[in-house]
């Protein structure tokens, strides 16, 4: 787990633009941008794109970006999905979107690794894919980037308190989909 | 989390779902703590793992190539100092608006102050505001002309306050404000007698009528001040009578046959 001082370090570092901060910046958030994009769109190949496109609009403007410890992270959260809620509008879309109907496994993976992925994370996958948009991405900020309810309200430009509701919303639905003769997998 | 763990999580989660309460007394308060931790424990570290992403070297090295020319881009242009002196610069500014904000919060304080003891009597707590702001506003007043008006007009509120405290018997008073109704008749009249002739006279004829008016209202006061400052207004009062070439009971002196003022150590008449 990485510390604030270490974020805001890296911040401060990427202000100057130098290399071994940028590629840091790169590991540390490439790979949850994408699976926050992915489960916002729905397509892998979109979601790597968005999220490559995410880091280098917040390398464009970090010179407006004001540190409030180590929150460097909630940041490009922000313009990730400012990014997708234009590109959205442009499209003239909703904001709900469907994922796909199978939670996408590695091709080269032996059959029976596969069977195991896919039931795995099948499982989670089709019950966060039947929640409303809102709720999904609240799930996927709050338990899958552990990041608290101010931070996720500071993202989603809601309230800690409207946050929490959608997350008791969606923990609910969850529920409902995980009991006998609910939504299963 | 290994992709065993996450479904040994998945079915954990999904036998404590179950095991939950339900129905309407199903509250926030009761379930949510534990489906939370059930979430968490099941999405932390990672959550569903992804296919790895196929073109990840490819993009990073674009971003990275892309932050390199950010920074040439940025030291060429002596921007590289300036991002980051950006900072500085922003709060500079912001150090600036809120000197600014103070500023003209102080500002409208003195002014709000200014007003509020422009009515100030002798004994009030503002009445020391008036007069400093009657000194800031005299300091500033251009020409001759302007600066006469106005020491008429603040001689007048003198002379008023002296009205005032002789009514309320604030004898401690009596000796301060005819020192500095003097003071004023002499500055009105000082001011005027630089300017041309028929103003002079206008100036010389209303230091005249404030120095009657005072008279008027002295006659009680001065039993009551002490020796000395009895003896200090009445010298000064003499001596304001010689410059304005007045008989006492009488504005209307010699100065006004030529239409000039006398100066300082003009000709004596009246007294």
């Amino acid at each position: 787990m990485i510390s604030s001082q270490e974020l805001i370090d890296i911040a401060e570092k990427v202000k100057l633009y130098e290399p071994e901060a940028l590629t840091r910046l790169f590991d540390l958030y490439f790979e949850k941008l994408r699976r926050y994009m992915y489960y916002k769109t729905g397509s892998l190949e979109r979601a790597e794109d968005l999220a490559a496109e995410t880091l280098t609009k917040g390398i464009e403007s970090i010179g407006s970006f004001k540190d409030r410890g180590g929150t460097i992270g909630a940041w490009l959260f922000g313009i990730g999905r400012n990014l997708l809620a234009r590109e959205r509008e442009a499209a003239g879309k909703a904001e709900m979107v469907e994922l796909e109907k199978e939670f996408p496994v590695e091709e080269d993976e032996q059959p029976e690794r596969v069977v195991l992925v896919k039931l795995s994370n099948e499982e989670l996958y089709q019950a966060l894919s039947r929640l409303p948009d809102e709720q999904r991405e609240v799930v996927l900020l709050r338990f899958m980037e552990g990041y608290d309810a101010r931070t996720v309200g500071e993202i989603m430009g809601r309230k800690p308190g409207a946050v929490r509701a959608l997350q008791f919303r969606a923990v609910q639905a969850l529920k409902d989909m995980f009991e006998p003769g609910g939504v299963e997998a | 989390m290994s992709k065993n763990a996450s479904r040994r999580d998945i079915r954990s989660f999904e036998r404590r779902l179950r095991d939950l309460p339900r129905g309407e007394s199903h509250t926030d308060r009761d379930a949510q703590p534990e489906l939370e931790s059930s979430l968490l424990g099941m999405l932390v570290s990672g959550g569903p793992e992804l296919p790895a992403a196929r073109r990840m070297d490819s993009l990073k090295a674009t971003y990275v190539e892309h932050g390199t020319s950010l920074r040439e881009q940025a030291i060429g242009s002596d921007a590289a100092v300036a991002r980051p002196a950006s900072v500085p610069r922003v709060r500079t500014r912001h150090v600036l608006a809120r000197v600014a904000a103070v500023a003209t919060v102080i500002v409208a304080l003195l002014v709000g102050l200014g007003f509020g003891s422009a009515y100030a009597m002798p004994g009030n707590p503002l009445y020391s505001v008036k007069l400093a702001a009657e000194s800031a506003y005299l300091s500033l007043v251009p020409g001759d002309q302007n600066k006469a008006d106005a020491y008429a007009s603040y001689t007048s509120r003198r002379l008023n306050e002296l009205k005032y405290v002789e009514e309320r018997g604030m004898s401690k008073w009596y000796y301060s404000l005819a020192n500095d109704a003097q003071g004023g008749i002499e500055d009105t009249y000082g001011h005027g007698k630089r300017l041309r002739a028929g103003a002079a006279q206008k100036v010389t004829e209303k230091a005249q009528a404030l120095t009657l008016r005072m008279e008027e209202l002295l006659g009680g006061a001065l039993g009551e001040m002490t020796p000395a400052q009895k003896a200090s207004v009445e010298s000064g009062l003499q001596r304001i009578r010689l410059q304005l070439r007045m008989r006492k009971g009488n504005p209307s002196g010699p100065s006004q046959q030529n239409g000039q003022p006398g100066n300082q150590n003009g000709q004596r008449n009246g007294t």
